[in-house]
């Protein structure tokens, strides 16, 4: 297992050494730029092309390039020139993880909570009315898009009914964790809906799959009552599938906390992306991009592992 | 081994119907079997793939699932009728007093559990016992079966054993709690030759250990020939001949039967072409009328399109379900009212067969 783990950090370099010459390539390709965000749009060519050259943005892209990718491996991400002038880049994006990090977690385990027994009443109760209700609940969460959601549930909640559930900004859970959870209660109902219905569906499945398998009927026919079959033969078996679409989804998580932290006007990474792609600010672009790659990396790196650990076949395999 | 007929039967099924209500109409898997397993005897049903055999098993523990409902018919247990038991009930009885085996070993093992783990669940299921004593019961089971080292192998999963292996461990997980029958559907269809002798030599020398009687469900006859004391032929969803093997054998009553026979090969025989049962198994959803074979059957007549005849006593023994069954006595009248009630048949002599199969 340890070789495994080690093998496949070592095969992740590449991938995200890929993402950063994707991104970089990108950032730069893209028009406008920093110094017209910085000088606005009345300053002269002349500024312009000079503030240009200090900053080095006139030498060839892979030049650029190569410079920023020195730095970065030591960590070094160099200062932010639009979004927070002079800031280095890795305290403006620290400074941010932290809500993101929070909002995906209990949105994730909000979603699992949800998703995981919906999916096995589901499949137990296979065309029976809690069936139905499950699956066009499920349908309507994939359909609903993240940020109308969170639109309709701050117009219903915080307008409406004046709870104090959107009043946006973000306290620390350490600080005052009632506000804090006051403020993210809609956030993560609006990021865990679509999560939490994809699982939903994809654990119905399954479940349909493993309750049918001879080993279930093998148990009954020993003598092992009808739920604990349900909850431990074919609950084991269809979780090996679904754990891969958790893991899979913690990165459209990520996706979802842009939208969701904008419409809520969270402090998070998903705000900061945003703000920094508006002003051009390569350097936090090019960082939060390579964030997020790294958490998909590690977040599918964690999955093969829970994977081996759920499926003996792959367990062996490996050894 | 013979069979005692003289004593109460430790199973009896009698008219056991079995419905499956689907979108294409109401399936007749079993429908009106009849049959009796007597103490220490091993009984074969035999019959083509869609002759209702494995529900018949699943029936007679309430493991028929929706959209599957069983209608009619007792199963009676030592006496007790199985069909009314509750759930509760039934669960301590499948495994326990009636255990039953499948057909595939691939798939009938949990892949994510190991191997001792699922045959120790169903001692613990059934038994008060300690974790560490269900464990050595369990390697205790293994080494009966026949699996090299049981003590390494009781903790490797299912996808380390071979199929082989695999239906000897399930072989053990059925016997773990000693029951007094064991239901082994197609246990070796699955398994090639060699391996399938290995079986059931494993299953013969367990019979004699722990005093079961079997019911082996199967295709081949074989399988049967070298393994039962009796036989159950099943057609159409019920049983058209019961019979010692020896009898059966040297003598079928039913044309089906009959047909059977002639389906396998003999050594002995120079012919180049096997016969067999022409026209294909009926369309559980809608069997054809009168007696269910006639479609098929060489010696069908008017009679037989519209009587349905009940398994009754053709000889001392033994039993068929055909109005032209040397035997079978039905006098015009009765075939006229169908008011009929054939005694469903314990038999009451001894068979005169079945000393010398295994």
């Amino acid at each position: 297992m340890f070789r495994f783990v080690l093998k496949r950090l070592l095969l992740s370099v590449p991938v995200l050494l890929g993402v950063s010459v994707v991104v970089f390539a990108l950032v730069h390709l893209a028009p406008g730029g920093p110094v017209r965000v910085m000088l606005g749009p009345l300053s002269s060519e002349e500024l312009v092309r000079q503030i240009r050259l200090e900053m080095g943005l006139n030498r060839p892209l892979y030049v650029q390039y190569g410079m920023w990718v020195f730095d970065a491996i030591q960590g070094d991400f160099g200062v932010s020139w639009t979004v927070k002038q002079g800031t280095p880049v890795t305290d403006i994006i620290v400074e941010r993880i932290p809500l993101t990090v929070e909002l995906s977690i209990l949105s994730m385990i909000t979603a699992v909570l949800i998703a995981i027994p919906a999916g096995i009443i589901s499949a137990v109760r296979k065309d029976k009315p809690a069936d139905h209700a499950a699956r066009i609940a499920a349908l309507s969460g994939i359909s609903i898009p993240d940020f109308w959601l969170g639109i309709i549930l701050i117009m219903i909640f915080a307008v409406q009914f004046s709870f104090p559930w959107a009043t946006g900004g973000w306290t620390p859970p350490w600080v005052d964790p009632v506000a804090n959870l006051q403020q993210l209660f809609l956030p993560v109902i609006t990021l865990g809906t679509a999560y939490s219905a994809l699982i939903a569906r994809m654990m119905r499945s399954e479940m349909l799959d493993t309750l049918s398998q001879d080993y279930v009927k093998t148990a009954r026919a020993m003598g092992i009552g009808a739920r604990e079959t349900v909850l431990k033969d074919a609950s084991k078996n269809a979780l090996i599938p679904v754990v891969t679409v958790i893991g899979v989804g913690l990165g459209q998580l990520m996706n979802g906390a842009i939208l969701t932290e904008t419409v809520f006007n969270l402090p998070g990474i998903g705000k900061l992306l945003i703000l920094a792609i508006d002003r051009r600010d390569y350097r936090i672009i090019q960082a939060l991009i390579l964030f997020i790659a790294s958490v998909f990396v590690f977040a599918n790196l964690a999955v093969d592992v829970l994977y081996a650990y759920l499926d003996p076949r792959i367990r062996h395999d490996g050894n | 081994m013979s069979a005692e007929p003289d004593e109460q039967p430790v199973l009896e099924i009698r008219d056991l119907v079995t419905r499956f209500y689907t979108d294409e109409g109401t399936v007749k898997a079993v429908d009106g079997s009849s049959f009796d397993l007597y103490e220490g005897e091993t009984l074969g049903i035999v019959g083509e793939s869609g002759s209702g055999k494995s529900v018949t098993a699943l029936s007679m523990l309430q493991l028929v699932d929706a959209p599957g409902r069983i209608e009619g018919g007792s199963v009676r247990y030592r006496g007790d009728d199985l069909l009314e038991k509750s759930e509760a009930e039934m669960r301590s009885i499948r495994g326990n007093d009636i255990a039953m085996m499948f057909q595939d070993p691939m798939t009938s093992l949990n892949p994510v559990f190991t191997v001792g783990d699922q045959i120790s669940r169903v001692i613990k299921t059934h038994q008060d016992v300690s974790d560490a004593a269900a464990r050595e019961r369990t390697i205790e089971l293994m080494a009966d079966v026949g699996i090299p080292e049981p003590t390494s192998r009781v903790d490797n999963y299912p996808h380390q054993f071979s199929g082989g292996m695999r239906q000897r461990a399930l072989l053990a997980m059925a016997i773990s709690c000693e029951p007094d029958v064991l239901i082994a559907d197609e246990p070796t269809t699955a398994l090639d030759v060699t391996i399938e002798t290995q079986i059931f030599n494993v299953l013969d020398k367990l019979q004699e250990k722990y005093g079961m009687s079997i019911i082996l469900i199967t295709h081949d006859l074989g399988v049967v020939a070298g393994t039962c004391d009796r036989v159950a032929v099943a057609y159409g969803g019920r049983v058209v001949e019961r019979a010692g093997v020896d009898a059966l054998f040297e003598n079928p009553r039913h044309p089906y039967t009959r047909g059977l026979m002639r389906s396998i090969p003999r050594l002995t025989d120079d012919t180049d072409r096997l016969t067999p049962v022409k026209g294909d198994v009926p369309n559980l959803t809608d069997l054809p009328s009168g007696c269910s074979f006639h479609p098929r059957c060489p010696h069908a007549t008017a009679e037989c399109e519209s009587y349905d005849p009940e398994l009754r006593e053709v000889e001392p023994g033994r039993e068929a379900a055909c109005l032209h069954a040397r035997g079978y006595n039905l006098s015009k009248s009765a075939l006229e009212t169908e008011g009929v009630q054939a005694d469903g048949g314990s038999p009451a002599t001894p068979a005169t067969d079945g000393g010398e199969s295994q």
